[in-house]
Formats: C-alpha cells, structure tokens, sequence
C-alpha cells in the first residue's frame, strides 16, 4: 500500500440542487499512487463528485486541492490543465474524430500550436504535433492490439467496449496526475472486466493516482487499495477493502434496514 | 418632458396593440419550443400566410360585391378560414420537414426551418404575389376612430388587442385546465416518460403545432384588418421580434410570452416614439441581447409545466 | 510525387479508383483533398478563361467574358461555402448572420476606398481596415453570443444580420436619437438603398509577363481563386491540426471537450471570427470587383444560398462547399428564365437534402442520428442495431446495476468470506 503525499484533498464538499442535497459535506483524499473506489447506490451522490472535483459543476461549499492547489470556482477546461483527466459513466467519446483524433484531444491541453502555426509550418508547432502524434502511441501501448489496428476509424463505428478503451486512452494522453475513472467496468462482459482490472492497476504502476466508481464489487474488492463508501451524499464508510465489505452500515445502504438487520 | 408626458399615452396604446401580435405570435414559438426544443423557424411565415388566406378571403367577398354576407359574417369567415389554413399548414409542415428530423441533433431541424421559411416565403412571392396585397378592411369593418383625451386609436386596434387577449386567456385555460392540456404540459417535461404514461406524443406535437400556427393565422388577421395590407415578407421581421418576445418571457413559458410579447411591443413604441424611429429594431434587437446576457433564462424562466 | 519511376500500372489505378469510389463519403473527401487532386484543379481552374479566350479567338463562338464573369461569381460563392464549411461544418454554430460579414467587408472598402468619404486607400491599406472592422463586427456579436446555446446563436446572428441591413438602409443621413443628431447635416456614410458606387478597384498591373494585357473580369476571376485556394489550404491545415480537432470535439460533445481541457468559447470564437474576415476580404474584393457595394448584400436569402451550398455538398466537407457553390451559381445563369423560381427552389432542395440526406453528397458529417454514444440506457435502446449487435448481452441497465451490486455483497463469495 503506498503511503504518498496527498494528490487529492477534497474537505467539506457540499452540493445542493434546489431543496436536493446531493453531496453533503464530503471528505475525502486520495494520495500518490492510490486506487481509492468510491461505491455506493445510485444515487449516491458518486458522480456528483466527480463533475464537481472535474469543474463541470459547481460545489455549494467545500474545497477541492489537486497537490496542494485549490480548484474551485476554476472553469472545467483550466482543472484538466492543473492534472485531472476523467472519462464519463456514460462513455463520451468524439463520435466524427478517428481513434487517434480522440486520444490527440487528450494532448490538447499541454502542446502549443496555433491557426497561424499550422498553415506556416512553424518548427514550434510541427513539434507540438510530433510531440502529440508520440504521446498517442503511448496511450495505445495498454491497449495495443485493441486499438491499434482502429486508429483510423471514426470513433462512432466502434463498439462499447473499445470506446471505454478510446475514453480511457484519452485522459492518459491528457498526462493527468489524477485520473477519474467512472464506472470503467460497466456494459462489459467478464473477460473484459478481468482485462480492465489489470488495465488500471498497470495504469497506477505507471505512475498515476486513480479515483474511480465502480458498482462491480469483486472488481473494486480486487484492485482498491482503499474504499470509500457514499449514500445519500454522504460518507459511511472508508477503509480497507475487506474492512468496509463487513461495515453493517454499507450492507444496510445497499439494500435498506430490513436486510440488514435480518 | 412636456413632450414626453403629453405623447406616452399614445405610444403606450401603441405599443399594447403591437404588443399583443407579438405575443400571439410569440405563444407559437414557445409552445413548440416547450414540447419539442425546436425553434421553429417558419413560424413568423405561418403567420404571413394566414395574412394572406384571410386577405384572399376579404378580396373574394369584397370584389364579387358579395352583398348578402354581412360584415361581421365575412370577418369571422376570414377568421375560420385563416385559422384552419394556418393550423393546417403548421401541421403539414411538422408531417414533412420536422418528423423525419425529430430524433436529430439540434441544428438539423433549425436548417430545415429556415428551408420552410423561405419556402413559403418563395411560394407567396412566386404564386401569389410579390407586391403588397391590400386588404380591402374599410369595406368589412367600422372605421371609427376612438378619441380619449389625445390618444386616438381605430376600432381596429382595439378588436386586435382585445381578441389577442382573449385568445391568450383561453389557451392558458387550454392548457392548464383540460386534460389534453396536461398531456402537453408532460410531454413538455418529458417526451419518453409521456410515452410511457400512455400519452400519443405524435398527436399531441401535432395539436401543438396546429394550436400555434392557427394563433399565428388569426394574428395575420388581425393585422391584416388594422393595417390593411399583406406582404410576403411581412413574417420575417415580426417572427424574430416574436420569437425575441418568447425569449425575455422565458422560452417556454405561456404567460412568459404574452407578458414579453406586451412588453416588447411597449418597449419598441416608446424607441420609436422618443429615441429613434430610424433605430427601433435596433433597439429591439439590443433588448433581445441583454435579457439573453443577463437572464438567459428569460424574466419568467420557468418551463411551461410551471406555471408562472 | 514526381520523383516516382513509373506510374501505376493502369489496373492497378482503375483498381485505386474503384476503390476510393466503394469506401463512400468519407474516401471521396480524402481522395479529393489530397494535393495531387487539388493542385491540378486549382491549376485547370485558372486555366479555364485562357481556354475560353482561345475558343473565342479561334471559332465563331462568343462568351468567354461572360462565361468568365459566372466562374468569377461561383469561385467567389466557393470561397463564401468554404468559409461557412469553417464555422458550421466544423465548429457547428448556426451563423444565420453570415452574410452580413460579407457586407461589411464590401462596405468597409467601399467607405475607404470611393468618393463616399473621399478616400481612396490602396488594396495593402485597405485590407487591414476591412479585416479589422469585420473583425470587430465578429466580436461585437460573438462575445456576446457565443456564450449562448446553439439555437439562441442562430436567432441572435439573424436578428444582426437584420440590423445591419436596415442600419446600411438608414445611414445615408445622420443618425437621430432623442431628437438630437449626430453628425453634420449632409452626412452619408451608406449611400442608403443606393448603396456606394465607383468603388476603386485594386491597382493591379494591366498585363502579366507572359500572358500580355489582362482584362479586369479574369484578373478578378484569378484572385477569387487565389483566395479561394489560399482558404482551402489553411482549412485542411486547420482541420488537422490542434485547433480543428478541438473544434470538431467540441461540435461533438462540448462537455467532454472542456474535460478535455478545450476552452471551448475561445475555440468557437475562433472560428467564428475567422469565418467572419474570411467573409469581410471576400466582400472586399467584390465590391472592388463589381465597383460598388449594395445593402442587397445583407439579404438573408443569401446567406440561406451559402448554407445550402454547404449543406448539399456535405457539412465538413471542402469539396463538398466546393460543389454546392458550382451547382448553385453555375445552373441559375443557365436558366435566367427561371431566375423568379430561384429561392423557391433552393428551399426544396434545402429541405429535402435535410430530410432525405442529411450528410449532404460529399459528407461524411450526419447531422441526423443525436450521436450520444454511450450511456447505460440511451444505449441499448437509440443506438443502431448494428451498434446493438456489438453490445456484450449484459443489460446494463440502472436498475440492474443496482440489483448486481447490491447482490454482489451478499452473494459473491469473495466478498462474504
């Protein structure tokens, strides 16, 4: 278990929709080289968390600091710079890009290439681009054989699956130091969801802190090296795997006091 | 200010009459835009045509000499006839131009629209007539001219804004009252749950847009009585400042869009009163941009299941 | 390309052929935007008035100044469709005020280059005013709208287009607010529904080395497709580079582009106002061609022709906006009989290649299918069926989720232990 500095500090974060309160007062960090799970119903306020840590939404209250630096009230596409990358619950890939297309997107926000650049051939910005086009065959590398052979394609003729794999090769191409994984695993089918295990994990030996939500229990049993566990917006549990499985607060979140107690 | 407080009475009839066309007209777009998200685009031409059916209607009756048919009688005729035109043409369009795109990203039935619009603009101009039409209005309607204190209004003006407002009052009552109205109210708030509820989506767009288009049509003829004469770009310029009305309403609310319609159309009376006549649109068009940079969502900005 | 030996085998290229004509859309776009097409078109393009002229010399046939003159006109519509391509194929803004942005730029150089305000700038003078004013026009209304949803930008860009038009009507005096007036009382900027006349054309050499003298309608044909070429190439550098990928992303789904990282409203007003000049020096050399500029330059039937030139050739595609401006300008003059039906039928063809090919002839951007890829629900039951066949049999749906997870704690044996 890795004992890094802190990359994510999120403290007393706080969202309202009207009377709704859908995130109440979260804490929660996440340090250098961790896979922390985020689980919990629907409903729980999971992603709520991440369009808030991701700046697609706006906390009520609350912080939110990637190493030490306070990102909120920033727009989205300003936070992307500062080291979060994240793919959606409800995969957003660019339908009319190609493969390679998508995954450039990802390089967007760290190489410099401007309209006049790129008519003139301006050695910075024919840089930008090779530096970009490299970084694209890294991203592929977890995904090789998957992907590769679609790098020309548009994204809309690929199938569920390698669409999570373009998402995710995405937010790596993006050079984050937090990436934000939601529900990875979900619409696969057993082999992929083993294949997708071993993706994150050799995703976090690169290097990269992982926060994901995943509602696939023996996936987030597997891979988490901690858990922490929502409902109605706010945290009931957290620790190690084994030691939230057997918290009878979670048993009750999921399937309500009676089963509980039962 | 003696200029000022002396000529406001008069501008502010003024801008009422004008005001309540807007807002009839303005009630179209936000009745559609409330139950399918589109701006429709034809709408302001919907309206140009049923100028046209009850101009055509007048002439008939007034050049044959059709002496038997009392005035009222042919008014109300020029009514039925625009009215039914228009609704139908509105839901003749939605069959063709706008269903095959339904499920389409945004833009591609707006693309569409402005295609309609100046389809039916072509048509008139092309079979009907590229000049003015008159309307022959002297023949079928009193010509009294109401004097209180200094403001002077024609009958005319009157029968437009007292109609409109009538007009308002019962789609209001339409929609928030009667169970059909219900249907819409929940497709407006969600088209796939209202399917599942048992509602006929299809048929509710397409009441939708005949209820829209025939209010459009009556506007065009009531335009046509106070001011006499029709013309094929006459929905060009009234659609945007209807559709502009709709917008500070708060797209999508009913009440939004009579109360925006009455407001814009006092609003460009006064411009064009005391600032500039040569720049009223201008400044109607400013208007549009500031309620869309300070309150996008409109004074009223509630969809239409709320009700204001 | 010239260094190759021997060419293909000719199997072999009616092989190419065939196959770049079976892979569709999206193959006819590459084929066709691929140098080795488009230098020669270019080429043979500004050849066409020289083999006018030969034909004309040499038989009994006349026209080569007024078949020159229709060429001159489609090269410039081109340059216009190509511009449009920029900020609705790519970047997907409904600019309904497009062709207000040409106006401006007619007007621009008419004011600075006429007896109007008696100046009379040379072309280098004049094109930096003409850029900077449409520029400035650009970012008066994109600022303010680019911040709004698509369908406002649309009614917003419209209503400018509107109110340039009356303002270019109604500027032939001084204006008058409140009663006061601004500006001397013989004040005429815009000539009113005159417009402005014995606009200066370009000071340009009267003959070019090797072709002799050059009357002024080639010479104009040749810049109308210089630019054009010129515009063609910065497009497809565009399209592929940082700054067009961002554009189509953000086109495609504006929320992940920011997660992306995309600045979203700078990008949009990049394209907007890019389009826009392109628009203004478009109008520029016009009114310069034409020697006036007119309010008829504002009509909003205009920009209608512009984007069904673009959406009939294909939305994001060059050769696409190409086309359409040929089979919109070239056809109308072939049937001046029929001029009175124009507009009408423009909006047919409109309509029924929106409902009937959204994607235009040379597309390869639907814009029908909503293109929300992914997503639990939205998945299994609006995507394509052959987008359902590649579905694992999971239903993954919210509420099996939930039973799955849920039944997950209890029953999965790892997890009880």
């Amino acid at each position: 278990m890795s004992q890094g500095a802190a990359v994510l500090e999120i403290r007393g974060l706080a969202r309202r929709f009207g009377g709704l309160t859908a995130v109440d007062g979260l804490d929660i960090t996440v340090n250098e080289g961790e896979i922390v799970s985020l689980v919990g119903p629907n409903g729980a306020g999971k992603t709520t968390v991440f369009n808030l840590i991701s700046g697609v939404l706006r906390p009520t209250a609350g912080s939110v600091r990637l190493l030490g630096r306070e990102l909120v009230g920033l727009p989205a596409h300003r936070i992307t710079r500062h080291g979060i990358a994240r793919t959606f619950q409800n995969i957003r890939v660019f339908p009319q890009l190609t493969v390679r297309e998508n995954i450039l997107l990802g390089t967007h926000h760290w190489t410099r290439s401007g309209m006049l650049g790129s008519v003139t051939f301006w050695p910075g910005t024919i840089r930008a681009e090779r530096a970009a086009q490299a970084e694209v065959q890294t991203a592929i590398d977890l995904f090789r054989e998957r992907l590769e052979a679609r790098l020309e394609d548009p994204a809309f003729t690929l199938s569920y699956a390698n669409r999570r794999r373009t998402e995710i090769a995405r937010a790596l191409a993006a050079r984050p130091k937090l990436l934000l994984l939601d529900e990875p695993a979900a619409g696969m089918n057993p082999y992929e969801r083993i294949e997708m295990a071993g993706l994150i994990r050799s995703m976090r030996d690169r290097g990269l802190t992982i926060l994901l939500i995943e509602h696939h229990m023996p996936l987030v049993m597997e891979i988490s090296d901690r858990v922490i566990v929502m409902d109605h917006g706010v945290k009931i549990a957290e620790g190690l795997p084994k030691e939230v499985h057997s918290n009878p607060r979670v048993v009750e979140a999921y399937l309500g006091r009676r089963a509980a107690t039962a | 200010m003696d200029y000022f407080l002396q000529n406001f009475p008069q501008q502010l009839v003024n801008g009422l009459e004008l005001g309540s066309l807007y807002a009839l007209v303005a009630l179209g777009y936000t009745l559609i835009y409330g139950i399918l998200e589109m701006l429709n685009f034809a709408h302001g031409d919907v309206y140009m045509v049923g100028a046209f059916l009850a101009a055509g209607v007048a002439g008939f009756l007034v050049h044959n000499e059709v002496a038997a048919v009392p005035a009222g009688l042919a008014v109300a005729l020029m009514m039925l006839v625009a009215i039914g035109g228009a609704g139908l043409l509105g839901v003749g369009i939605e069959r063709v131009a706008y269903r095959p795109l339904r499920n389409a990203n945004r833009l591609a039935p707006l693309i569409t629209a402005i295609g309609v619009s100046l389809f039916l603009e072509s048509a008139v101009q092309v079979w009907i007539s590229p000049a003015p039409v008159l309307v022959p209005t002297n023949a079928l309607v009193p010509q009294t001219v109401f004097h209180v204190s200094n403001v002077v209004t024609p009958l005319t003006g009157v029968i437009l804004f007292v109609l409109a407002v009538a007009l308002m009052v019962a789609l209001d009552a339409f929609v928030f009252r009667t169970r059909f109205g219900s249907a819409m109210r929940a497709t407006a708030q969600d088209r796939e749950a209202a399917t599942f509820m048992g509602i006929d989506v299809d048929r509710v767009i397409l009441v939708t847009f005949f209820l829209a288009s025939a209010l459009a049509g009556m506007g065009g003829v009531l335009f046509g009585l106070r001011y006499a004469s029709v013309d094929f770009f006459m929905g060009y310029l009234l659609g945007i400042k209807a559709f502009t009305a709709a917008v500070i309403g708060g797209i999508g609310n009913i009440r939004g869009a009579m109360v925006g319609g009455l407001l814009l159309g006092v609003l460009e009376s006064l411009v064009g009163g005391f600032i500039s006549s040569q720049f009223q649109d201008t400044f109607v068009f400013l208007a549009l941009i500031t309620v869309l940079l300070i309150r996008p969502q409109g004074l009223f900005g509630q969809p239409l299941t709320d009700r204001a | 390309m010239s260094a190759q030996p021997a060419p293909a085998h000719p199997i072999q290229t009616t092989h190419a052929l065939k196959r770049i004509w079976e892979s569709g859309p999206a193959g006819w776009n590459q084929a066709l935007t691929r140098p080795a097409v488009l230098i020669p078109f270019f080429v043979l393009a500004a050849a066409v008035p020289l083999v006018l002229q030969y034909v004309e010399d040499n038989s009994s046939w006349i026209g080569a100044q007024y078949w020159t003159l229709i060429l001159a006109n489609c090269a410039m519509y081109a340059c216009l469709a190509v511009a449009l391509n920029l900020v609705v194929g790519y970047a997907g803004l409904l600019n309904l005020g497009f062709i207000a942005f040409f106006g401006i730029g007619s007007y621009a150089y008419a004011l600075v280059a006429s007896d109007q305000l008696h100046q009379h700038y040379p072309l280098w003078a004049a094109l930096p005013v003409v850029v900077a004013v449409t520029l400035a026009f650009a970012l008066l209304v994109g600022v303010p709208a680019l911040r709004l949803r698509g369908d406002y930008l649309a009614i917003v860009t419209l209503g400018f287009g509107l109110i340039m038009r009356d303002l270019i009507l109604d500027l032939d005096r001084p204006p008058v607010l409140a009663g006061h007036q601004f500006g001397p009382d013989g004040l005429n900027l815009t000539g009113g529904t005159n417009g402005i006349h014995q606009v200066d054309p370009f000071k340009l050499p009267a003959s070019l080395p090797l072709l002799g003298p050059v009357p002024h309608f080639r010479m104009y044909y040749w810049i109308f497709i210089g630019f054009l070429a010129l515009t063609v190439y910065c497009m497809l550098r565009w399209r592929n580079s940082r700054t067009g990928r961002a554009w189509v992303a953000i086109r495609d789904d504006e929320l992940a582009a920011r997660a992306m990282g995309v600045n979203t409203f700078k990008y949009r007003l990049l394209a907007f106002a890019m389009s826009a000049v392109i628009a203004g020096v478009v109008g520029m050399i016009d009114a310069a061609f034409i020697f006036n500029a007119f309010p008829g330059n504002f009509d909003v039937q205009q920009t209608v022709m512009v984007f069904i030139m673009v959406i009939l050739g294909g939305l994001g595609s060059i050769p696409g906006a190409i086309l359409g401006a040929i089979l919109f300008t070239v056809p109308p003059f072939l049937l001046q009989q029929f001029v009175f039906y124009k507009y009408l039928v423009i909006s047919i063809v409109l309509i029924a290649t929106m409902v009937f090919r959204p994607e235009g002839l040379l597309g390869t951007v639907s814009i029908r299918p909503r293109k929300n890829l992914g997503g639990t629900i939205e998945l299994l039951t609006a995507e394509s069926s052959v987008e359902a066949s590649e579905l694992p049999a999971v239903t993954d749906t919210e509420v099996a989720d939930l039973e799955a997870s849920a039944g997950a704690i209890v029953e999965d044996p790892e997890w009880k232990q």
